[in-house]
């Protein structure tokens, strides 16, 4: 569903190897974490496999579209929430989910029934006619994941979602995206948070200076780690060395 | 004190970019972006400075009849008082109040005196841009016959620095005391209703002179045979203009160096008692004002199914631009204003000297001919000059800021994006062409087929410019600000077109001209116009959509 091949992204004329030779694929039905310290290349992947920054080598695909070749059917098959969630602040909540739904172009009764149930959920139902520049970060947080599940898409991409939400809600989003890759589609997201990784990731990939360095399941990364129990030792034994 | 000097430093390096430039210009990465807005800025200044000049040379001239050459300096630092305090506010109170650096500044161990004045240094050095569009070309029209020593050059220098610091006092008192009244969550009122105070002066101020300047010749002659009289006569309601007018003229002279010690002191006296009651009042005002209040109330089923009801994609496009925009005060005040002030400074002078008997001999000019079409085709050209002064397309990639990635992530086209952003700017261009027709129908009384024709070639003449300035923007667009203001006032996209419009507007002045007295048919001359225009802006029109999809890809953000 979301592949990376030989991805690789510069800066400074080749000076600073942001993402270097990047392959992996994230199937169907699978939640994925990505893992890395800061500055490690995270965000930068995650803008490259979103359409906003351009790859300077490799290919990366969503769902068989290039997302460099056929942007606009790539896109149409992803949902995006950036690791700082600014929408725009003089629409009201609703009006930014039904301009998001339009330019999806999901159909009214779905749309209307997809955001009374995410709004229910993340009790922002009262709060959604209000102007985003009144909610706070958690709900513009919430907000923003909202829109990036209206039109159900293939492969949802977040950078650092846990941010922001509380305790329940945060509990509720993870059982949203077990159901959603339990219907066949698949989660990619960033975090720090190693605990919710380990729990929640069916496979998990660390990054170091751009560079993949561990890759797969929680017992294959065991394997990798010298059998280290937590995924916290693990994450510290791979990117110390 | 060192304080107050690192945080001046520090607040011209973020506004101005500069650690961004050295960064650039020490790693050789893409130098010539800077080095042509550098060009394009002198190019404009240089037009600018042009148009200027002529007057500046014509006041001299003229103010040398009379003995008094001085007069050209006394006018150009009225003009500078006037624009800087007009403009001045706009930007002073985006500047104090809806910078988002503020909320990082303000939680720091630092008086809110040194805050508050190392935001007004940014804004002064802005305000020192605009004032050298009136100071140079004075000073080399003034030179040119007067010449200089080096206590002139010192004096024009002084006086040239300080020029602006008074208005801006002035409005920084006016933006300080209504965040004290009005209620802090209320920004937005703020703007507005300063936006009105401002404009009400200045046009209360604009009637106030022209009232003034009566028809008693004897008088008249009186104030032009005393030395500076006409000066003293021009500089009276503008506090400092003629002490800084003496200290240039007689600069090394003992009244030149009294004059000049006037002029400083009481700029002086303003800034302190600026920072003094910046103490008080900046953090009153400034403390909560980005908390906006939520209503949080449950919409009703009505409500509901027409707020998630489907759209097409463009509409959807179309009403995020528009709302975005109308909602924004900075933005909708700078795109309407203008046109809003527009025909109010056209009319003001037959009224303000009782020249209501002229206002109809136009109406009789203007029923005959070539008066007729001269005058629909100049409410054509002031309709073209809206277009591209309400900088809707020209900032449009720019207002979006830091939420382009929701452009760029979205499954759109780009083109539609554009097209989008283009009908939006074309509908903003209709609404300020609203009262200067009004004005038009209202004053003049023109026959239907004259307001038709100013109205259709106006609005084709728009096209180009709102095109070219879309391309513009979308080619080097400002992403990064930290304060709405900078996406539209201190952004560079917006003048391009206006300059492209002023030639575009020369160019065919001397057509109309050229037309007109060949004696070509009305019909002829509007249906020219018309296809002229339409089919220049419709080719770039199209040609800026076409160009989008690559310059969205291009954009990295």
């Amino acid at each position: 569903m979301l592949v990376f091949d030989q991805v690789s992204k510069s800066y400074k004329k080749g000076a600073v190897k942001a993402v270097d030779d990047l392959s992996l694929e994230v199937r169907p039905g699978e939640i994925f974490g990505f893992l890395g310290p800061n500055g490690a290349g995270k965000t930068t992947s995650i803008k490259m496999a979103v359409g906003l920054l351009r790859a300077d080598a490799g290919r990366i695909t969503i769902s068989g579209y290039d997302i460099a070749k056929e942007p606009l059917k790539a896109k149409a098959c992803l949902g995006y929430v950036p690791d700082n969630p600014d929408l725009y602040e003089r629409l009201t909540g609703l009006e930014y989910l039904n301009f998001i739904a339009d330019v999806y172009r999901v159909p009214a009764d779905v749309r209307r029934q997809r955001i009374s149930r995410m709004l229910e959920m993340f009790e922002l139902t009262n709060a959604v006619g209000d102007l985003i520049q009144s909610f706070s970060h958690g709900m513009q947080q919430k907000l923003a994941l909202t829109g990036a599940w209206l039109h159900d898409p293939d492969v949802l991409i977040l950078d650092e979602p846990m941010v922001g939400l509380d305790p329940r809600s945060a509990h509720l989003f993870k059982d949203l995206m077990r159901e959603h890759c339990d219907r066949g589609k698949t989660v990619f997201f960033s975090t720090h948070v190693l605990e919710v990784a380990e729990k929640l990731c069916d496979r998990i990939g660390i990054i170091k200076k751009g560079k993949l360095i561990a890759c797969g399941s929680m017992d294959e990364l065991r394997d990798q780690a010298k059998n280290q129990e937590s995924l916290e030792n693990i994450f510290l034994e791979l990117t110390e060395q | 004190m060192s304080m107050l000097f690192k945080l001046v430093v520090l607040n011209i390096k973020n506004t101005f970019g500069l650690s961004v430039l050295r960064d650039r210009i020490r790693k050789r990465e893409k130098i010539w972006q800077p080095l042509l807005m550098a060009l394009l800025l002198l190019y404009s200044f240089g037009v600018l400075s042009f148009m200027f000049s002529r007057l500046a040379s014509g006041l001299v001239m003229a103010g040398m009849q009379f003995g008094q050459p001085e007069i050209a300096f006394t006018i150009a630092i009225v003009a500078i008082q006037l624009v800087v305090l007009i403009m001045g506010l706009f930007l002073v109170i985006s500047t104090f109040y809806f910078s988002s650096d503020l909320s990082i500044l303000v939680p720091l161990p630092l008086r809110p005196s040194y805050i508050f004045t190392s935001k007004l240094a940014t804004v002064l050095i802005n305000e020192l841009l605009t004032a050298a569009f009136f100071f140079v070309p004075t000073v080399i029209a003034y030179t040119r016959f007067a010449g200089g020593n080096l206590v002139y050059w010192l004096t024009l220098l002084i006086v040239f620095l300080l020029v602006p610091m008074l208005p801006l006092a002035i409005a920084s008192v006016l933006a300080l005391g209504l965040m004290k009244v009005i209620n802090r969550r209320h920004r937005d009122t703020l703007m507005v209703i300063g936006s009105l105070i401002i404009v009400s002066l200045s046009l209360g101020l604009n009637f106030f002179i022209q009232a003034s300047v009566g028809d008693n010749p004897a008088a008249l002659e009186e104030i032009l045979a005393s030395r500076f009289g006409l000066i003293e006569t021009v500089g009276s309601r503008f506090p400092g203009s003629v002490w800084a007018t003496k200290a240039i003229a007689l600069a090394g002279t003992g009244e030149g160096w009294l004059n000049l010690g006037l002029f400083l002191a009481m700029t002086a006296v303003a800034m302190l008692l600026l920072m003094a009651l910046s103490e008080k009042l900046f953090y009153a005002g400034l403390i909560g004002g980005d908390e906006v209040s939520r209503k949080s109330k449950q919409l009703s089923q009505v409500q509901w199914e027409a707020q998630t009801s489907p759209g097409s994609v463009f509409a959807a496009l179309f009403w995020r631009e528009w709302k975005l925009f109308i909602r924004t005060p900075i933005f909708a005040l700078n795109g309407f204003l203008g046109a809003l002030v527009m025909p109010i400074a056209l009319i003001m002078p037959f009224f303000a000297q009782g020249r209501g008997g002229q206002l109809t001999e136009l109406m009789v000019l203007v029923h005959t001919e070539p008066g007729s079409t001269a005058l629909t085709l100049g409410v054509a050209a002031i309709i073209i000059l809206l277009g591209a002064m309400n900088t809707i397309a020209s900032t449009s990639i720019s207002r979006e800021g830091k939420l382009f990635y929701i452009s760029k992530m979205i499954p759109v086209p780009a083109e539609t994006q554009a097209r989008a952003k283009l009908t939006h700017a074309f509908v903003g261009t209709i609404i300020s062409a609203v009262p200067i027709t009004a004005f038009y129908i209202f004053f003049i009384k023109p026959s239907l087929i004259n307001v038709v024709a100013a109205v259709l070639i106006g609005l084709s003449g728009s096209l180009l410019g709102l095109a070219v300035g879309l391309y513009i923007d979308m080619r080097w667009p400002r992403l990064h600000w930290t304060n709405p203001q900078h996406a539209v006032k201190n952004n560079f996209n917006a003048v391009i077109p206006m300059f492209l419009e002023m030639a575009v507007l020369g160019g065919s002045a001397f057509l109309a001209y050229k037309l007109i007295a060949a004696q070509w048919s009305v019909y002829l001359i509007y249906t020219t116009f018309l296809a002229l225009f339409s089919i220049t802006g419709l080719i770039v029109f199209y040609l800026t959509v076409a160009a989008a999809e690559k310059r969205y890809h291009s954009l990295d953000v």
